[in-house]
């Protein structure tokens, strides 16, 4: 038997103004595409027109009242950030667009000082395109190469491969997803990152699927860089999040360059600013980033454990109803603790997007297709998989909908 | 695709996917079959939704719908790149299905 979970959903529904709209055919929404993006509350969404209606100005350099509250509020956010994840200091918490943009920013600037023809970047097998072409773009500039770590059944690496590969002179940084968006494997990226450590090798972590779900403590995990997204927990789009160790930031170069990322600019020379304003050049997503604030201190209302402990439940129950349909094909671990709240799958020989588009008109929202994640699906030895993956605000009656339309769809195809 | 005379006179295709792209390309196919290639020129997309009786696919599925046309339309890019540049570039503007 199932616990009863520590999180109220039908509560947390209220929240989510989204929730409460239908769809064509009066269906109400079932909302499973929450690696994708998640949907905001009504927290979220006041917010940012609140900024929008009372205090909305630039930041940083105006003495009038209205700066002074906007500029509060925007690096309010920046400390509630490097508290989420555990920061010496908001001073490494960087604000980008999304979690690509701080790869990039890290592959632009650092790798790019750092690498040599002689070089390597190691990634995996599982990783997003966003963790894989800012690295073909910088090693392919430099003439480096890009290595992979090989992943078995379930989307797990070996961790004894792993030491063999760092074990080399020219590596110069390995970068790895926390959990993966197809399979919602976990990697095991504080060991990973001590035995990159013994080489001297620094460690970024692509934690945009894992933040939104668990406690992330940078400090603990000991990673050098870690990049991930606000739209993915609750935030708006247009937010993303580079931290990396107060030393790495120091001495790497600024990504772009402008206003507010310059101490003095005279007509050949430019000082630049201070961390974290280095690399923020321009007006930033100021709405966003405070509307992210507001998401923050949502899910820590729920609490990190609480949210841990509900997707485990509604996984391991969809996980348990899924296999008892014939004809399914599930890929990713098929212990709970070992996975996030992400399963891919394929029924029969139904193709993901037709069967999208048959659970589409039950009010649900799936995802199909190769989920950003071409080299896992060649590894998979897949053209596409179907995803559903949940958050806060899914049920268990939602997921008992997803069975009844899945059953449909097999009917409908014969199988 | 076998072109004789300015002539489709065979065409077969090889694909794996959706229910919508495999029944559109096999459509086209037939569609095709044995007309000339400046009427295949003409063809646009809402010949083909009506021909799969599609009409209101939205945007993700309808590049599912348009998949094989573009191909087709790409292929005749490349017959003409070379002996009638003016064509091609025609055809890739017309190609621009959605
Ligand atoms: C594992 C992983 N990394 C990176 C990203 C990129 O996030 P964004 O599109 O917000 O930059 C995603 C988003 O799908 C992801 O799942």
């Amino acid at each position: 038997m199932l616990q009863s979970t520590t999180i109220d959903v039908e509560k947390i529904r209220e929240d989510f103004p989204i929730l409460q709209r239908r769809l064509k055919g009066g269906h109400k929404l079932i909302y499973l595409d929450n690696a994708a993006t998640t949907q905001k509350p009504r927290a979220v969404i006041d917010s940012i027109s609140n900024y929008y209606m009372n205090y909305n100005s630039n930041i940083h350099r105006a003495v009038h009242q209205l700066a002074e509250e906007a500029t509060f509020a925007y690096e309010e956010v920046r400390r509630r950030v490097a508290k989420l994840i555990n920061a010496k200091s908001a001073d490494e918490i960087i604000f980008t667009r999304n979690a690509t943009e701080s790869i990039n920013l890290v592959a632009k600037c650092w790798a790019r000082q750092h690498l040599t023809k002689m070089n390597r970047v190691l990634i995996t097998e599982i990783e997003h395109h966003s963790n894989i072409v800012p690295w073909q773009l910088v090693t392919g500039e430099v003439g480096a190469s890009l290595d992979y770590l090989n992943i078995g059944e379930e989307g797990r690496i070996d961790i004894e491969d792993f030491s063999q590969k760092v074990n080399d002179p020219d590596l110069k940084l390995v970068s790895i997803s926390q959990m993966s968006n197809v399979l919602g494997t976990i990697l095991p990226v504080k060991k990973m990152t001590k035995l990159a450590h013994e080489k001297n090798v620094p460690m970024m972590i692509d934690a945009a699927q894992s933040v939104p779900h668990m406690k992330v403590d940078v400090q603990d995990l000991n990673c050098d860089f870690m990049a991930f997204s606000a739209h993915k927990m609750l935030g708006p789009t247009g937010v993303g999040i580079l931290y990396a160790k107060r030393e790495i930031l120091e001495e790497m170069p600024p990504f772009i360059g402008g206003g507010d990322m310059i101490k003095e600019v005279h007509k050949q020379t430019t000082s630049f600013n201070d961390l974290p304003y280095k690399f923020e050049a321009g007006t930033p997503n100021i709405a966003d980033v405070i509307g992210f604030g507001a998401a923050i201190d949502y899910l820590n209302k729920l609490g990190f454990e609480n949210i841990r402990e509900h997707e485990m439940q509604i996984t391991e129950y969809a996980l348990e109803r899924m296999n008892e349909l014939q004809g399914i094909t599930i890929y990713g671990p098929k212990v709970t603790k070992e996975r996030g709240a992400v399963i891919s799958f394929n029924l029969g020989d139904i193709h993901p997007h037709d069967l999208a588009t048959i659970l589409n008109d039950f009010g649900i929202a799936m995802r199909s297709g190769h989920h950003c994640a071409q080299v896992l699906m060649e590894r998979l030895e897949v053209s596409a998989t179907s995803r559903v993956s949940f958050y806060v605000y899914n049920s268990k009656d939602e997921v008992n909908i997803l069975i009844d339309a899945l059953q449909s769809a097999r009917r409908l195809f014969g199988l | 695709m076998k072109v004789e005379d300015n002539i489709v006179k065979d065409i077969k295709f090889e694909g794996r996917g959706c229910a919508i792209s495999q029944a559109s390309a096999s459509m086209l196919t037939e569609m095709v079959m044995n007309k000339s290639l400046t009427s295949i020129k003409e063809l646009d997309k809402d010949d083909i939704l009506e021909n799969i009786g599609l009409l209101n696919l939205g945007p993700a599925r309808i590049k599912c719908a348009l998949l094989s046309l573009k191909v087709l339309k790409m292929s005749m890019v490349e017959y003409y790149a070379s002996k009638d540049p003016e064509s091609a570039q025609e055809i890739r503007e017309g190609s621009r299905l959605y």
